[in-house]
């Protein structure tokens, strides 16, 4: 189906902010991951995740959408498990998390908000 | 009972502004539906009672009021009750889309979805409901 023109120039403006949104919730996750992936900043992170799971793909960002998925779902378990010493997987979600901060940091110039 | 015979008027409640915007968009140009939008399950009741939408497009996932929970409340009110609603959600697990299901809603989409076919998908589930 081809998209009427006034639908594609607002889209891409809405992507152009999802972007620029995307790269301040690299930032955030950046900053928890720094201060250590644990109980106390998993809702934070899971709704970071969830927000990046669930918009991401209507962006055409889905590798972005699917590590997302990962660390959502995971943050999911971790939260009814036991604390990051006795479970390994919360190493796990960290690493999770630093790719899904690669994948964002990644994107290609194309896809960045005009700095102009 | 049905209703109209054609969907024309679509309420969406989503706490993510970006979802909001995009679904608002296609929906109004690609399929030239007539759309309202509110970002939280409290607004919703009221934003229901106001548009009287055909079709009500739920997020699961919200804080505060969630999906679940903002379905009951429009269940509860004689202006809402009937109205279909369908959910939408990141969710992929059958045995939570059966949950949804359960508690009255006409269907379930999938997040993320493709913004040049939503207006389709819900079409079908009205149609069909």
């Amino acid at each position: 189906m081809s998209a009427p023109r006034a639908y594609t120039d607002v889209m891409q403006e809405l992507r152009s902010r999802f972007i620029q949104r995307t790269i301040q919730q690299r930032e955030q996750l950046k900053t928890l991951a720094a201060a250590g992936i644990a109980p106390a900043n998993l809702p934070e992170i899971l709704h970071i995740c969830h927000n990046l799971h669930g918009t991401a793909g209507v962006f055409d960002l889905a590798e972005i959408g699917d590590i997302a998925h990962q660390a959502e779902d995971l943050g999911k378990i971790l939260g009814q498990t036991q604390p990051p010493a006795l479970d390994p997987r919360w190493k796990e979600l960290a690493v999770v998390i630093d790719n899904l901060c690669d994948l964002i940091a990644a994107l290609p110039p194309r896809d960045l908000p005009d700095q102009a | 009972m049905k209703g109209n015979a054609t969907l024309r008027r679509v309420l969406y409640v989503d706490d993510e502004p970006d979802i909001l915007e995009v679904a608002r968009l296609a929906l109004e140009l690609i399929s030239h539906l007539t759309v309202t939008t509110c970002s939280s399950g409290r607004e919703a009741v009221a934003a229901a009672i106001a548009f009287k939408p055909d079709l009500i497009l739920l997020d699961v996932m919200m804080p505060d009021m969630d999906g679940p929970m903002t379905l009951a409340a429009l269940q509860g009110r004689s202006e809402t009750a009937t109205m279909p609603v369908a959910f939408i959600t990141a969710t992929v697990q059958s045995s939570e889309i059966e949950r949804l299901l359960s508690l009255g809603a006409i269907g379930v989409i999938r997040k993320p979805f493709d913004p040049l076919k939503l207006g389709d998908e819900i079409d079908a589930l009205w149609t069909k409901r």
